[in-house]
């Protein structure tokens, strides 16, 4: 059945800023490909704990932070406001955290193929978030629906 | 190193090459409804349209598609049909148009002509861009 939308309140719009959103996202994938191909499992535990940081709270953001307080102010990057919601991103940044915290704890059990692995996924996903504005997740959520709906 | 930075290239080739497939397929699939009118018993034909694919536990759809959506029809008021669909209800449109993920968003012309198809969050700038190129 449709549902029209016109009786539905315009709700005041939160600001977003999808500058800070790439930043964060270009510099997980960069340390991941280090870590991935240098072999550096303490690289991956750091991102996850940036990451956790980050989705807990978003002062503790620190790709974030670079972004707001020095590539900004500096001239460097420029911002790119738009009103939307920055829920969905948190929750991304959570589900990229909990996979590079397998992976990490992983990694330092010897567990190598798979932690390499998940680390992969998680560069895989973001590199799709950042470069096509794809959202994996979304499209296996649809996806599992529908099987979900075919049974 | 060397044989990581191979496995990293293959890997971004194969979802570079997946994705331009995607959107080829997505393109000739937009070409061959052309001629019909899959939202015919859905949305009034007469005014363009703007159909959002959502899922009723979909956060994306929830916290970023919908309140677009609104800002949308608050900004072109009645020149548009804006309707909400479920992508569970309506799993024939879904698999019709090849929509892959939710939220999807979908822009007719007048006549009920399938003329964008936005697989993923689509701002209300965007939508509204392809609703002014029809």
């Amino acid at each position: 059945m449709a549902v029209t939308l016109q009786d539905r309140a315009v709700r005041p719009p939160a600001r977003f800023d999808r500058t800070a959103l790439k930043v964060n996202q270009t510099a997980i994938i960069v340390l991941l490909v280090i870590a991935f191909v240098a072999n550096q499992p303490w690289l991956v535990a750091l991102v996850a704990t940036v990451m956790i940081l980050g989705t807990l709270s978003p002062q503790l953001a620190l790709f974030q932070r670079l972004y707001r307080d020095v590539l900004k102010p500096a001239g460097l990057l420029r911002p790119d406001i738009h009103d939307e919601d920055a829920a969905p991103h948190r929750f991304a940044q959570g589900f990229g955290a909990a996979v590079l915290v397998a992976a990490s704890a992983a990694l330092f059990a010897g567990l190598s193929g798979l932690g390499l692995g998940l680390t992969l996924l998680v560069i895989v996903l973001a590199g799709i978030n950042l470069a096509f504005g794809f959202c994996a997740g979304c499209f296996v959520y649809l996806q599992l629906s529908r099987l979900r709906q075919a049974r | 190193m060397l044989e990581r930075l191979l496995i990293l290239a293959l890997v971004g080739a194969i979802v570079v090459a997946v994705w331009a497939l995607l959107r080829e397929r997505q393109r000739r699939r937009l070409s061959a409804l052309a001629a019909t009118s899959p939202f015919a018993d859905l949305v009034p034909t007469g005014r363009a349209a703007v159909v959002a694919l959502t899922l009723p536990s979909c956060v994306e759809c929830r916290a970023r598609q919908a309140p677009a959506i609104e800002r949308l029809r608050a900004s072109l008021g009645a020149s548009i049909h804006i309707v909400t669909l479920s992508a569970e209800t309506h799993a024939d449109l879904v698999t019709q148009l090849g929509v892959l993920t939710v939220p999807s968003t979908v822009v007719l012309d007048p006549a009920g002509t399938v003329c964008f198809l936005n697989q993923g969050f689509a701002d209300e700038t965007r939508l509204a861009q392809q609703v002014a190129a029809l």
